[in-house]
């Protein structure tokens, strides 16, 4: 059984539907599919939003890219995380001001860690994610 | 309240602004919601954050950018790598 996921393709990236689950009940976001983010980002103004804080950090954790380091922040597990029809519970997710990204849109990054754990197929022309 | 606008009407109330939702419907295999009532918006994420953050917490609101996402010419968006520095 396959199941089809759209994204726009007017957009830049490809967003994607999930509902983040916290403390204080659930928020939906749109996330970047990113295969090239080694965890799954999720912007400080979310994760507070959702009950959390720097209180419930696991560890420090500093994004990098190409040119060096970008951002300093936590990681934190969250109660779960729904997306592409799956659900990842107790997931530990990192915490960023995204203040360049939230700028551009852009407030959580699905990375490689989950999107690792899917079986899938994606047809870039028609938009379209396909889990298998 | 407000009443709830579809996503195109949204997109046209508020464009290019961040925008909470509640009573919202949204389509989990689409990339947009379908519609919602407008609770909170702002031009920055952060003074959305803020309204939310002195208002009632409300469960599964969609919190959305209601417009496109398209990176100013000469702005490229790199995947980001982590490393972790230390355990707290």
């Amino acid at each position: 059984m396959t199941t089809h996921f759209q994204f726009n393709l007017n957009q830049s990236v490809p967003l994607i539907y999930s509902r983040i689950r916290g403390v204080r009940g659930s928020q939906r976001i749109r996330l970047v599919f990113d295969t090239g983010a080694f965890m799954t980002q999720i912007a400080t103004s979310v994760i507070e939003e959702l009950g959390y804080s720097a209180r419930d950090g696991i560890r420090r954790i500093s994004a990098y890219g190409p040119s060096g380091p970008i951002d300093d922040g936590y990681s934190l597990k969250i109660s779960a995380i729904e997306v592409l029809g799956k659900q990842f519970s107790n997931i530990e997710v990192a915490v960023y001001d995204f203040n360049n990204l939230e700028a551009e849109g852009i407030a959580g990054l699905l990375g490689f860690d989950v999107i690792k754990q899917l079986h899938l197929e994606m047809n870039g022309p028609k938009g379209e994610l396909i889990i298998f | 309240m407000a009443k709830k606008l579809s996503w195109n009407e949204i997109k046209e109330n508020y464009p290019d602004q961040w925008v909470e939702l509640v009573e919202c419907e949204w389509d989990p295999y689409e990339p947009d919601p379908r519609n919602g009532i407008v609770r909170h918006h702002a031009i920055r994420r952060k003074q959305l954050h803020e309204l939310i953050m002195k208002d009632q917490p409300v469960d599964d609101a969609a919190v959305v950018f209601a417009g496109d996402v398209k990176f100013k010419e000469g702005i490229v968006f790199n995947a980001n790598l982590h490393q972790v520095i230390d355990s707290k």
